[in-house]
């Protein structure tokens, strides 16, 4: 009576502990935020860096991570740059197949100077795009994002409220995944090592 | 020699446990916890984030925040609206009675406007803060990120 008990209980266990991997190893691999698929063909872009003009195209064969954001917001902004930055720390040397654009949705106030100087804070890898107004309106048009100016009656003078998403672009330069604002560097990091498996 | 050595150990766990808890800044029934600054580069903005507790039986009010170090400091809030990203000028943080109030990463902060000089992870800066009941403190703000 207590042996089939005891097998029961020890099939129990093993059962849970198979169910457990298995979660595991389906988490690691299972991709968090929003998946485009089929991953989506965007339109191709120039945009200016302070290093010169960046075509969207040229970085194909590496993945992007895309954010659009501005310099003059304290919080999440940094926030953003700050756990992609963390999350290419850990996955180590396949950081290299990775690069992290911003852009800004702020034309007027940020130069591309300005863009690189603060990006680069970040990581001195890291890329910042500028370019006209009706540059910017296009690409984020293009890209889905949402940005608009507000206008604040204290010194800060404007506002942008904008999407915070951060999209992700496969080596074909196509969106496969959008990371919902507040993501985890954990779960950032799971995925860009599993997208840079893909080839 | 021994007791001594044991008293002494004794008094420096009772003053480091002491020293976690203890807030950076007090004034009225207002304590400030654990104030951070996130680093930024001169002429850039940044924000000041911290924990505001309310030890007393009456709600209370940040209104206002200073910091010589920028050109300009106001208390802001960002929101997120449908997948938007907003952030506004607010008035003031209310902190509740026998409560407490988290200026935090996407939430409340003290956003400071035109820093004069780049402030780097590891220094400290002043930050003073006006609430409307207990009145005026100044905290000292670690330069970290999160």
């Amino acid at each position: 009576m207590s042996k089939n008990l005891l097998l029961a209980a020890l099939g129990l266990v093993a059962g849970a502990v198979i169910l457990v991997i298995g979660f595991l190893l389906f988490n690691q691999t299972t991709l968090h935020g929003t998946q485009i698929d089929p991953p989506k063909e965007m339109a191709d872009f120039t945009l200016t860096s302070d290093s010169g003009p960046v075509r969207l195209s040229s970085l194909r064969g590496k993945l992007v991570v895309m954010y659009f954001g501005y310099t003059f917001c304290p919080d999440i902004c940094p926030a953003t740059l700050s756990k992609i930055n963390q999350a290419l720390g850990r996955i180590g040397a396949e950081a290299g197949e990775v690069v992290v654009v911003m852009v800004t949705v702020d034309p007027e106030r940020d130069t591309a100077e300005k863009l690189g100087t603060y990006v680069r804070r970040f990581n001195p890898n890291f890329l910042g795009l500028t370019g006209s107004p009706e540059e910017i309106a296009a690409v984020a048009r293009e890209f889905g994002i949402f940005y608009e100016k507000t206008e604040v009656s204290t010194s800060a003078g404007y506002l942008v409220d904008h999407t915070a998403s951060v999209l992700i672009l496969d080596r074909e330069g196509r969106i496969a995944l959008i990371w919902p604002y507040g993501l985890e560097t954990a779960d950032m990091a799971s995925d860009l090592r599993t997208l840079a498996k893909r080839r | 020699m021994k007791r001594l050595l044991l008293l002494v150990v004794l008094g420096i766990l009772v003053l480091s446990a002491c020293a976690t808890q203890a807030p950076a800044a007090k004034v009225g029934s207002i304590e400030i916890l654990n104030p951070w600054v996130r680093p930024a580069g001169a002429d850039e903005n940044t924000g000041a984030f911290m924990v505001i507790k309310n030890t007393g039986d009456q709600a209370d009010k940040l209104v206002k925040a200073e910091f010589s170090g920028g050109m300009m400091t106001e208390i802001h809030e960002t929101k997120m609206v449908d997948n938007v990203m907003k952030m506004a000028p607010v008035d003031g943080v209310d902190i509740p009675a026998k409560g407490q109030a988290e200026l935090k990463p996407g939430s409340f902060h003290v956003m400071v406007m035109g820093l004069m000089k780049e402030i780097k992870v590891g220094d400290k800066v002043e930050i003073t803060l006006t609430f409307e009941k207990a009145g005026t403190v100044t905290v000292a703000a670690e330069v970290r990120n999160p």
